[in-house]
């Protein structure tokens, strides 16, 4: 990755004829005559890159749009007045399929109803959005600081530590996922709430993001731990130690800001990864529990009913494809936004 | 993806209309299941069926393998319409599609002589000329001793009715565990005088004794051919097919046995010459294989039920004539655990509160059953229509506010963790959720499920059961489920745990009514039962939905077994 602790002017070439000097600090405007010249930093630049990226710009409305709709989830329940789990049987014929054009499309019912329970499809899909982004973020974020922590940890320290923490990472990397989750879900459950008590869905979903949280910052931890073993023999960090700086000063005002870019560039793959694996859960029984509406579990179950109700499967399997499209997409945008030489 | 589009453009142009389920007609077959002794019943052959052509390999499709094939091991309906063509027991149904439930005798001459006219003493007498697959005839001690294994702890998994009837008053095998380790080679009250005669003598009269010979309970076993618990793997053939092949799980295959006499058999024709069963597959796969008829699977049947996504394509023409659809025995029950919900106003409720279509719609509609508001199931004998709540079938709001006088009762209901139960569960939940109750969903391991909810001390309120009759009348439907004599640690059959003294003593007049008499009997006891205690909230007596291959002819819905009958089936060439 490119160094930017040394003013690019100096090394890096092809920069945009737009971007003057980059500096610490602005430097001031040049003489009005000639075209303003203003100074940026590394990240007014990244922004502007990111701003001009038409994809960029595309796959980002997607997701705000989709953080949107999914924050506002209880407006749209409230304005159309039904609830998620509100079941429209007398809509569903002798067989439980929904009466009428396209899976049940009416005024009523935009994108029509669940065959055999008989649920707003539009609604189930707002909600399960939210429960889904939810747990994909947060899951994300906890990755990501497990990650850090432990990278910055194995790059600074040298010696035993470095190499138990290596150690750990092979074995987290080892561990079946899938089997642990299987196993420690419903144990973990059995452990909390007794035989008359529902986990509340809370309590799955906090699961659920611990254990993703726990299998998938191994990824971050190594990238952070090349970064910082690679930048801790730089001379700015020798310059700061001599100067009198602790080790916390040089970990979070020196080193930190320069690896935060791959980390953010890891935690927008990592989300729509999430969503899918998310989604993968419902498939052996241990995703989030009915009644809450969860995408995943309404994909699984409507995979059945492609040849005799497509759209059942259409709109829940083109809003997961359309958000892990544009999470990568964007993640791709801000890495070539953040690193414009890094290849493509 | 432009199949995808396709499927779209064709699923949104033709709209889904209301009648998607076949009319909704509430076509209850009631079985007459009447026991003959007239000789054209008795006879064999079997009569042939219009248009039938021997030869051919049939296919049947199926879920997963069986359990067990063994005659003292088979306690499920599509094990023992496998195993009745692998042997023959003392009794056996006949029919032909109509509804007209015979019982006759299958390898005795008639369907069992009351030989004091006190229902204790019952004489079978074999016909002439049975043979097994290696040409021995097959004698009453053979009979004899397929009961005397039967015994045996490890060879539990059948039904109990005729070694209960021998030794009453305790567990079936408390005096008597069969031939094995020492034992004696026959239970008390079984008696062989000659090679073709049989006695049974029971302490305490029954006369349901002709249903009970018609169990595989009552099908010969050479005792030279016992193989035990390998038995499953290779039942020895006294019937039209014998065993060819069985890998567990893969395939079972069944060819003529050549020293069968059709003259000695009023059952079967037997028509084809292979029968191959094919486990492992998906049931949607199934459905999927039938709809399409490819020509490989054109002599293919399935009793696995079309799944609920695969129904609406079951309507077209071409497909329609190949479902075989109807009743059941089964009725399907929310079981209400009275050890926990002892306050009778809030089973009431309960009753009042259940929107039974909704619970259907969830597993495929009208395919999967029809409302139900009795204990029996229509197909028992003497069954008649009654609703003590007479509540419409979405419920009613109204009557269950009032008789939950502003309590909001928490309930526990618990289900197994299958796609179909658990979108059942919800239904019920967010049903009796909007009627005024508060209810908690347990998912149970399906592989699991009865033995939980079968524990005495099981700590949940509310679970699904369904329970079919063995024989057509009530007296295999009220006694199992609703005696509370019959209440035990683990295994419960008895799963509303209703325990009553008044119904217990009922269920013992009825019991010794003549026989003409019990059916009514048993129709005023169901009636009896919800008026009074209503320990369970009757959600729907079962359906089936199958489907068969188009050049598979004859095939009909067993009133006997609830599932397609292979007696008179045949192949078209």
């Amino acid at each position: 990755m490119s160094d930017r602790s040394h003013p690019p002017s100096l090394a890096t070439p092809g920069d945009s004829a737009a971007s003057a000097l980059a500096v610490d600090a602005e430097s001031p405007p040049a003489a009005a005559a000639r075209r303003e010249i203003v100074g940026r930093s590394p990240n007014q630049l990244a922004w502007l890159r990111l701003k001009r990226d038409r994809t960029a710009r595309l796959s980002a409305l997607t997701l705000v749009v989709a953080a949107i709709v999914a924050v506002c989830a209880p407006l749209l329940g409230w304005l159309t007045g039904i609830d998620p789990t509100d079941k429209f049987v007398d809509r569903l014929n002798d067989f439980g399929m929904p009466i009428g054009y396209a899976g049940g499309i009416t005024t009523a019912h935009w994108l029509g109803l669940e065959p055999g329970s008989g649920r707003d499809i539009l609604l189930q899909l707002v909600y399960g959005l939210r429960t889904s982004l939810f747990i994909a973020f947060a899951s994300a974020l906890l990755a990501s600081l497990i990650g850090v922590t432990v990278g910055v940890l194995a790059g600074w320290a040298r010696g035993w530590l470095d190499s138990a923490v290596n150690w750990l990472i092979d074995i987290t990397l080892a561990f079946p996922f899938l089997i642990f989750a299987l196993a420690v879900i419903p144990i973990l459950e059995d452990r909390f709430y007794t035989e008359r008590e529902a986990p509340s869905p809370a309590f799955r979903v906090a699961l659920i993001i611990a254990t993703f949280g726990l299998f998938s910052w191994t990824y971050t931890a190594r990238l952070v731990r090349g970064q910082v073993i690679s930048l801790r023999e730089r001379e700015f960090v020798e310059a700061a130690r001599a100067a009198g700086a602790g080790t916390g000063h040089i970990l979070f005002r020196q080193l930190l800001p320069n690896i935060w870019a791959p980390i953010l560039v890891t935690v927008s793959m990592n989300v729509p990864q999430f969503i899918a694996i998310e989604a993968a859960l419902a498939f052996v029984n241990i995703g989030v529990t009915e009644p809450t509406p969860d995408l995943g579990r309404m994909i699984y179950n409507s995979i059945g009913y492609v040849a005799s109700d497509p759209w059942y499967t259409l709109f829940p399997g083109l809003t997961i494809f359309l958000l892990v499209l544009a999470f990568n997409l964007f993640g791709d945008a801000l890495r070539d936004s953040l690193d414009p030489r890094s290849t493509r | 993806m432009s199949v995808l589009a396709a499927a779209l453009v064709a699923a949104g142009c033709s709209p889904t209309t209301d009648s998607g389920g076949g009319g909704g007609d509430d076509k209850t077959k009631t079985q007459t299941g009447s026991i003959s002794y007239e000789a054209a019943d008795n006879q064999g052959p079997a009569k042939e069926v219009d248009g039938a052509s021997r030869g051919g390999t049939l296919t049947i499709m199926q879920n997963s393998d069986f359990e067990h094939l063994d005659p003292a091991r088979n306690y499920v309906n599509v094990q023992q319409v496998t195993g009745g063509l692998l042997y023959r027991a003392l009794n056996g149904y006949k029919e032909d599609g109509s509804g007209n439930l015979l019982l006759v005798g299958d390898l005795a001459t008639d369907p069992g002589k009351d030989v004091n006219d006190d229902c204790k003493v019952w004489q079978f007498t074999l016909r002439e000329g049975v043979k097994y697959e290696d040409g021995s005839p097959v004698t009453s001690k053979d009979v004899a001793y397929g009961i005397a294994r039967s015994f045996a702890s490890n060879l539990n998994e059948g039904p109990h009715y005729i070694q209960q009837w021998l030794y009453p008053g305790g567990a079936y095998n408390a005096k008597y565990q069969g031939p094995y380790d020492g034992g004696k080679t026959g239970p008390d009250g079984i008696e062989t005088p000659d090679d073709r005669t049989i006695r049974f003598t029971f302490p305490e009269p029954h006369c349901d004794m002709p249903y009970a010979a018609a169990l595989p309970t009552s099908a010969p076993v050479p005792a030279a051919k016992d193989t035990r618990a390998n038995y499953d793997l290779r039942p020895f053939s006294s019937g039209p097919y014998k065993v060819k092949s069985y890998q567990r799980d893969v395939a079972l295959e069944l060819e003529r046995n050549p020293n069968w006499d059709p003259k000695t058999d009023p059952l079967r024709n037997a028509y084809p010459d292979t029968i191959r069963f094919t486990f492992g597959l998906e049931q949607a796969q199934i459905a999927e294989r039938l709809v399409a008829d490819a020509p490989a699977d054109q002599a293919a049947l399935s009793w696995t039920d079309v799944p609920p996504a695969v129904l609406p394509r079951t309507t077209t023409a071409g497909v329609v004539e190949r479902v075989v659809k109807g009743p059941t025995q089964y009725t399907w029950v929310l079981n209400i655990n009275t050890q926990r919900v002892t306050d009778l106003n809030i089973r009431r409720a309960l009753n009042y509160a259940a929107d039974k279509d909704a619970a259907l719609k969830a597993i495929g509609g009208q395919a999967a059953g029809s409302p139900a508001t009795t204990l029996m199931s229509p197909t028992t004998a003497g069954w008649k229509k009654y609703d003590v709540f007479n509540a419409p079938v979405t419920g009613d709001k109204a009557k269950v506010t009032e008789l939950l006088g502003g309590k909001r009762p928490k309930l526990v209901l618990a289900h197994a963790n299958t796609e179909l139960r658990t979108q059942q569960a919800e239904a019920i939940r967010k049903n009796l959720t909007d009627m005024g109750f508060d209810i908690v969903m347990k998912p149970i391991e399906s592989s699991s499920y009865y033995d939980q909810v079968g524990r005495r001390n099981n700590p949940y309120d509310l679970y699904l059961g369904g329970w079919g009759s063995d024989w057509p009348t009530g007296s295999t439907v009220i006694p199992p489920l609703y005696d509370g004599r019959e209440i035990v640690a683990e295994g419960n059959n008895n799963l509303s745990y209703l325990n009553e003294p008044t119904i217990s003593a009922e269920i013992d007049r009825v019991r010794g009514l003549p026989a003409v008499e019990q059916d009514a009997g048993w129709t005023a006891l169901d009636e009896k039962i919800m008026r009074e205690y209503a320990p369970v909230v009757p959600l729907y007596y079962d359906a089936a939905y199958e489907l068969h291959g188009s050049k598979v002819g004859n095939a009909f819905l067993s009133d006997a077994y609830g599932i397609i009958s292979l007696n008179g089936i045949y192949l078209k060439q």
